[in-house]
C-alpha cells in the first residue's frame, strides 16, 4: 500500500492540524434532534464513536462525510467544510453502513474503479488496486463477482476501495458488522496500523468490546448529545460521583475488611464466597490510604485491582444519566 | 391472551426472584389449514381496499371504486328524476366493458399492492412455514384479489338495477320485470373478475418491486389495446377479425355476452364473425394459464 | 463525462432482465408492423405505418423505456444504497449527472429507436418517402426529452417510477385527449411534432397536433430544465444514515 504511486496531486492534510473538526454541530429533522451541540476535533489515532442505536452516530458520520448539512454549527475536514466540496473527497476514505455494493462488478474491478474516480490513470489504479485488496486480506476472491462475496467479505472490500487512495482520513460506519472475530481481529490490526502511520481514524460501534480494543480515544454518544469523550480509563476516573470497586486479595480479607470499614472513603466492603471487594466514593483518597492501612494492621496484600473499570460499566453510567 | 401472574414460573431464592415475562406459551387450540387460508384471504382482500392502513392507501382502490360507481349512479338518479327521458345510455351490456380502463388500473395499482411486499420484506418464508402451503398462499391472493374485482363490478350493476327498480312508477312490476337481469348482474362479474385477477397476479407475482409491477401490468393492458385496435382498422381478413381478441376485455366481453348477456351495439364483437363459445374457451384460458403461472412462481419462488 | 462511472451504469441499466422485457415490447411493435404489411391494404401502408409508430412506438414504447432507463441510473443506486461510492470522490456532481443521463438517453435511444426503424421499414415496406426516418430521428429526440425528464424526476422524488407513470397514463394520455391546452406540455405531443415536421408525408397519412415550432422551444425547455434541476439536487443532496 505505501509502495504505490501517490495519487494525482493534492497535498495531504498535515497530521497535526487538526483533520476532523466540529463545533457546536446540530441537526435536526423537524422537531426531532439527532445531533445537538456536539464539538470535538480529531488529529490522528482511531477514535471509536460509541452510542446505543438511535443516538445518532451514523448521522455523525454523514455530517462529516459530508453527506448532510449540520442544522447549525460548522464541519470541517482537511481544512475546509465539508460539504459543497467534492475535491475534499481525496483526503477521505468513506465505509458505508449499507451492505449494497455493485454485484456485478468483480472486487478487483470494483477497487480498480474507485482508485480511478480517485483520479489516478489506469495502471496507478492497478496497482494501488492490488496493493489494497492486499492488505484486507481479499486476495483470493478478487476475481469473484461482489454478488457472491459474503458479508464479511463485502465489508472488506468495501475497506479496500476506501485505502486505495491512501488517504489521511477514515471513516468506517459500523465496519465489524458480518465480520468473523479472526476477521474483526485481522482489520482491527490494519486499523491500528493504518493510525500509527498517521491517520486520523473515526469509527462508529454500538458493541463495547469492539471500541475497548481498537480505540485510543472514545466519543461516547447518548441521544444526540456528545456524553463523554478521550480514553475511556480516564473518564471512569472523572466520574467521581459514582463509587468506584476494586477486588482485593490479601492475608487476612476479613481483617482488612474490618480496618478500611474504618475508613471515611469507603463507601462499602463486601466480602463474598472468599472474594473481597470494596467501593470507594474517592479513588484518589482510598488508594492513598489502603496500603497504610494494611501494613499498620499487619496484613499483606497480594492483588488490588479496579474491578468496573471497563468500557461497559463507564458506558452502561453514561446511558443511564 | 391473559396476562400471566408473574409469579408463576418465577425463579425465587431467599434473597431474591427472577420473574419470567418473556414468551408466553399458548395453549388454546390451534386452528388448522383451513383457518389459516380463510385469514389470508380476508387480511388480502382488506389490503386491496387499504382497509386497516392510512388513508393514502386508501385513496387509489377507493376513488376507482367511486369512478366505476358513478357514472351508474349519476344515471340512475336522473332517470329517476327525468322518468320520461330517452334510453339510459348504461345498460347492464354495455357498463362492464365501459369500465375498462378503471378494472386495468384497479389491478395494476392493487395486485402489486398484496404480493410485492410479502417479497420484498422476505416474509414467504414466514408464511410457507405454518400450515399455509405454497399453493394455499396463491390460491388465497388470487381468491382476494379476484373477490375485490367481483364487488367493484358488481355495485355499479347493483345501481343500475336499483335506480331502475326504484325510479318506475310500479315498483313491484318493475322488480319483476328486472328480475332476468339477475343472472347477468351476478354471473358478468364473476366473468371479468377471476381472469383480470390471474393475469394481474401473475404479473405481479413476478417482482418484489410494487412499481415495476404497475408498470408492467399497465404496459400490457395498454400495449394488448392499441393492437388490438391497429389491427382492427388497419387489416383485413382474418387477421382483422381475430386482431381485436388481443383486448383482454373484448375476450370477457364476449364471453359475457355468449353466456349471460347480449351485444350493446358499439361492440367490436359482431364484427369479428366468431363462434361464441371461443370467447368463454379464451376468457378460461386466461383465467386458468393466469393462476396456473402464479401457482408456478410461489412453488418456485425462494423463500 | 466520467468513462468509469459511464461503464458502471451501463451495466447496471442494461441488466439481463430489463433488456430482454424492453426488446420484447419493441419485438411485439415490429410484430404488429409485419402483421399489417401481410394482412392490411397495402396502398395505405404508409398511413397504418405511421398509426403504429405513433399510437404504439411514440405513445407507448418510447416513454416506458424512457421511464425504466431514467429512473434506474440515479434512482436505483440512492434506493440501493451504492450512490455514496460514487458521490464520495472528488468529481463534481455536474460531472456525474450528465454522465449518467448520457449513458441513461443513449440506452432509450437505442432500445426505442431500433424497434420503430424496424417496424417502419417493415410496414411501409422500404423507407417510406421518408416517413421512417422521420419518426426514428423524432423518436430518438423524444427519448432524450423523456430520459432527462425522468432522471430529474427520480431525483426529487423516491417513487418517480409512479409519477413517470402516471404522467404519462394521466396527463400525456388521458388529459390531453380531454384538453388541447395540456398538449403543449406533452413530450408525446413534441416528438409527434419534430415526426411531422421531418417527415414529407401528406396529412391524410399523418398529422400531429402541435406545431413545430412550439414543440422545439417547449421541449427544449423541458430538457434543459430538467437536466438543470436534475443537477441541483443532485448537489445539494442529503444521504441519511439507515440507522442513527
Amino acid at each position: 500500500m505505501t509502495a504505490a504511486p501517490a495519487p494525482p496531486p493534492a497535498a495531504p492534510a498535515s497530521p497535526r492540524a487538526a483533520a476532523v473538526e466540529l463545533a457546536n454541530v446540530s441537526r435536526w429533522y423537524g422537531n426531532v434532534v439527532a445531533v445537538n451541540d456536539i464539538s470535538f476535533a480529531l488529529a490522528g489515532g482511531v477514535t471509536g464513536l460509541l452510542g446505543p442505536n438511535g443516538a445518532g452516530k451514523s448521522t455523525l458520520l454523514h455530517l462529516i462525510a459530508g453527506f448532510l448539512a449540520p442544522s447549525s454549527g460548522t464541519v470541517t475536514v482537511a481544512g475546509q467544510p465539508a460539504r459543497g466540496h467534492p475535491d475534499m473527497y481525496r483526503h477521505v476514505g468513506l465505509v458505508p453502513e449499507r451492505e449494497a455494493v455493485y454485484p456485478f462488478l468483480t472486487g478487483t474491478m470494483f477497487v480498480r474503479a474507485m482508485a480511478r474516480l480517485q483520479g489516478m490513470d489506469p495502471p496507478q489504479a492497478a496497482e494501488a488496486a492490488s496493493g489494497a485488496i492486499g492488505l484486507v486480506d481479499m486476495a483470493a476472491a478478487q476475481d469473484r463477482a461482489i454478488g457472491t462475496y459474503s458479508k464479511g467479505m463485502r465489508q472488506r472490500i468495501k475497506v479496500a476501495a476506501a485505502l486505495v487512495h491512501d488517504p489521511p482520513i477514515l471513516l468506517l460506519d459500523e465496519p465489524f458488522n458480518g465480520m468473523d472475530p479472526r476477521q474483526r481481529l485481522q482489520m482491527m490490526d490494519l486499523l491500528r496500523r493504518m493510525a500509527a502511520e498517521g491517520r486520523t481514524i473515526l469509527f462508529s460501534s454500538h458493541i463495547l468490546e469492539e471500541v475497548e480494543r481498537l480505540a485510543q480515544r472514545v466519543l461516547v454518544i447518548v441521544a444526540g448529545r456528545l456524553a463523554a469523550s478521550g480514553d475511556f480509563r480516564e473518564i471512569r476516573r472523572l466520574m467521581t460521583d459514582r463509587p468506584h470497586t476494586f477486588t482485593v486479595r490479601s492475608s487476612d480479607d476479613r481483617a482488612l475488611a474490618a480496618t478500611l470499614l474504618g475508613v471515611p472513603a469507603v463507601a462499602g466492603v463486601a466480602l463474598d464466597d472468599g472474594l473481597l471487594t470494596i467501593r470507594t466514593a474517592d479513588f484518589g483518597d482510598f488508594t492513598r490510604v489502603v496500603s497504610g492501612r494494611a501494613r499498620q494492621a499487619g496484613i499483606s496484600i497480594y492483588e488490588l485491582l479496579p474491578s468496573d473499570e471497563s468500557l461497559e460499566s463507564v458506558f452502561s453510567y453514561l446511558v443511564r444519566r | 391472551m391473559t396476562p400471566r401472574d408473574p409469579a408463576v414460573g418465577a425463579r425465587e431464592s431467599a434473597t431474591g426472584a427472577i420473574y419470567d415475562l418473556g414468551y408466553q406459551s399458548y395453549d388454546g387450540p390451534r386452528l388448522g389449514r383451513r383457518a389459516a387460508v380463510a385469514t389470508l384471504y380476508w387480511s388480502s382482500l382488506r389490503q386491496v381496499f387499504g382497509l386497516g392502513r392510512s388513508g393514502r392507501a386508501k385513496i387509489i382502490p377507493w376513488g376507482l371504486s367511486a369512478f366505476a360507481v358513478i357514472p351508474a349512479a349519476v344515471a340512475a338518479a336522473i332517470s329517476a328524476l327525468v322518468p320520461v327521458g330517452g334510453a339510459s345510455p348504461f345498460t347492464y351490456d354495455n357498463y362492464l366493458f365501459g369500465m375498462a380502463s378503471i378494472l386495468a388500473l384497479f389491478v395494476a395499482a392493487q395486485a402489486p399492492e398484496i404480493v410485492s411486499s410479502d417479497q420484498r420484506n422476505n416474509v414467504l418464508s414466514l408464511y410457507f412455514s405454518h400450515a399455509l402451503s405454497r399453493s394455499d398462499y396463491a390460491l388465497a391472493k388470487l381468491g382476494a384479489l379476484a373477490s375485490a374485482l367481483y364487488l367493484l363490478c358488481l355495485v355499479p350493476l347493483l345501481v343500475l338495477f336499483l335506480g331502475a327498480v326504484l325510479a318506475a312508477a310500479d315498483v313491484v312490476e318493475a322488480f319483476g320485470d328486472q328480475l332476468e337481469n339477475v343472472p347477468q348482474i351476478l354471473g358478468a362479474p364473476l366473468i371479468y373478475a377471476v381472469p383480470l385477477a390471474a393475469l394481474g397476479l401473475a404479473i405481479a407475482a413476478y417482482t418484489p418491486r410494487r412499481a415495476y409491477a404497475t408498470g408492467a401490468i399497465i404496459a400490457v393492458f395498454i400495449v394488448t389495446a392499441a393492437i388490438a385496435g391497429i389491427l382492427e382498422q388497419a387489416t383485413t381478413g382474418m387477421v382483422g377479425r381475430i386482431g381485436p381478441l388481443l383486448n383482454p376485455f373484448v375476450i370477457l366481453d364476449g364471453a359475457r355476452d355468449w353466456l349471460l348477456g347480449d351485444t350493446p351495439p358499439d361492440s367490436p364483437i359482431p364484427g369479428m364473425r366468431l363462434a361464441m363459445p371461443i370467447f368463454g374457451a379464451l376468457a378460461l384460458a386466461i383465467a386458468a394459464i393466469g393462476g396456473g403461472v402464479t401457482l408456478w412462481r410461489y412453488r418456485r419462488v425462494q423463500a | 463525462m466520467n468513462p468509469v462511472i459511464a461503464g458502471i451504469t451501463l451495466r447496471q441499466l442494461l441488466s439481463r432482465r430489463r433488456t430482454i422485457l424492453l426488446l420484447l415490447l419493441g419485438g411485439v411493435m415490429v410484430l404488429v408492423a409485419l402483421i399489417v404489411r401481410l394482412a392490411g391494404d397495402t396502398s395505405r401502408s404508409d398511413e397504418f405505418t405511421a398509426g403504429i409508430l405513433a399510437n404504439v412506438g411514440v405513445a407507448t414504447l418510447m416513454p416506458l423505456v424512457a421511464l425504466l432507463f431514467g429512473t434506474g441510473a440515479i434512482g436505483s443506486e440512492l434506493e440501493d444504497g451504492t450512490a455514496v461510492f460514487l458521490l464520495a470522490k472528488p468529481i463534481s456532481r455536474t460531472t456525474i449527472l450528465l454522465t449518467k443521463l448520457a449513458v441513461a438517453a443513449g440506452c432509450s435511444v437505442l432500445i426505442a429507436c431500433l424497434p420503430t426503424f424496424l417496424a417502419g421499414m417493415l410496414g411501409a415496406g422500404g423507407l417510406g418517402g421518408g416517413l421512417v426516418l422521420g419518426f426514428t430521428l423524432a423518436t430518438a429526440i423524444g427519448s432524450i426529452i423523456y430520459t432527462a425528464l425522468f432522471v430529474a424526476l427520480s431525483l426529487i422524488t423516491s417513487r418517480a417510477l409512479v409519477f413517470g407513470l402516471g404522467y404519462v397514463l394521466v396527463w400525456e394520455g388521458l388529459l390531453s385527449g380531454l384538453f388541447a391546452g395540456t398538449r403543449t406540455f406533452s413530450v408525446r405531443q413534441h416528438t409527434l411534432a419534430f415526426a411531422d415536421a421531418l417527415t414529407d408525408v401528406p396529412g391524410s397519412v399523418f398529422r400531429a397536433e402541435l406545431e413545430p415550432l412550439t414543440a422545439v422551444i417547449v421541449g427544449g425547455l423541458v430538457l434543459v430544465a430538467a437536466t438543470v434541476i436534475a443537477i441541483r439536487r443532485l448537489t445539494a443532496i442529503e444521504i441519511a444514515g439507515e440507522t442513527a
